[in-house]
């Protein structure tokens, strides 16, 4: 298997997405402020992180221990701070009607890091890996609670498919394994554009 | 340390039927919702019509304090029959009896008592 070198494949990806974010923005007509430089630039940060994720996935069939630990943290802290500052009730409407709600956030994060970690202890680790438990934290810190049902059966049912192509390619069913990362980083990325 | 990053397709099987589950559980619960909504929001609107009819009963008083009879309001999205009558052994009570409904078959039976030797009349509910 042909390795791939994480800085480079992380660098090109965050310049694309920063790239793509800043012409969306000035199609749209925003002026770039200081604020808006310093969202797009913390979005992009964090849309390229999870791309590089999906990628490193899809090639290693593992998580990159350091990336998701850190992107885990980064919005652990800013989920816990926006909340202890402002309240359980604040919450930040981005775009047209995406709520970044660090209260449904938390609730979205327990439910799926719970019952993935849960499967990952049934089955000791043949289902699910331990990586993707961390990515589903992430994810359901990102989401929040009134998108966990939207996101769940995107990334679920983007996987099947991408299973069974699998199934017909591989001519076998036992022993399938399917990177599950991609598809959880498409449900995100599909409900962001969806809400945002 | 690598973390492993991956689902078997026989979890993503059984997740399927759970999701569907939850999934038809939502729509259905929904429905009801959304069932109950437009039930509750017709019955308030209906309420407003029915007391419409009643200030064109009172109306109707107004016009002439010995008034006792029937009348029907019609419209294209509600029907209401007034029925007024004199309260026997109270003089100058009225009785008026409406009947409000919809064509999606909500029905508002609203009575009231109106005491007409007062100038305004005095309006009582009836339980």
């Amino acid at each position: 298997m042909k390795r791939i070198t994480p800085l480079k494949s992380f660098l090109l990806l965050l310049y694309l997405t920063t790239s793509l974010y800043y012409v969306m923005r000035v199609i749209q007509g925003n002026p770039l402020s200081l604020e808006t430089l310093l969202l797009s630039l913390i979005g992009c940060i964090l849309i390229g992180s999870l791309f590089y994720l999906a990628y490193f996935d899809l090639k290693e069939m593992s998580v990159h221990n350091i990336i998701s630990l850190i992107l885990m943290l980064f919005l652990f802290l800013l989920n816990l701070s926006i909340y202890f500052t402002k309240g359980s009730e604040y919450s930040i409407l981005i775009g047209n009607n995406f709520v970044f709600s660090p209260y449904q956030n938390f609730l979205s994060t327990i439910i799926l890091g719970s019952i993935s970690q849960l499967i990952v202890l049934v089955t000791k680790e043949k289902a699910l890996g331990l990586g993707d438990v961390r990515i589903a934290i992430i994810c359901g810190l990102l989401i929040g609670y009134q998108n966990l049902f939207l996101w769940t059966n995107i990334t679920v049912f983007s996987a099947l498919f991408y299973g069974l192509i699998l199934v017909i390619k591989k001519k076998r069913f036992k022993g399938i394994k399917i990177p599950f990362v991609p598809f959880m980083v498409l449900g995100v990325i599909i409900i962001l554009l969806l809400k945002v | 340390m690598k973390l492993k990053g991956y689902v078997a397709l026989t979890a993503v099987l059984v997740m399927i039927p759970l999701l569907l589950l939850t999934g038809m559980e939502l729509l259905y619960r929904n429905i009801t919702l959304l069932s109950t909504a437009k039930t509750n929001y017709d019955w308030q609107t209906l309420r407003t019509y029915s007391e419409t009819c009643l200030e064109e009963s009172l109306y109707k008083l107004v016009l002439d304090e010995n008034y006792t009879g029937e009348f029907n309001i019609t419209q294209e999205d509600w029907t209401c029959t007034s029925n007024i009558t004199d309260i026997t052994g109270e003089d100058g009570f009225k009785l008026i009896v409406l009947e409000t409904s919809n064509p999606e078959g909500i029905n508002i039976l609203l009575q009231k008592k109106v005491d007409t030797n007062y100038d305004p009349f005095k309006l009582y509910n009836i339980e």
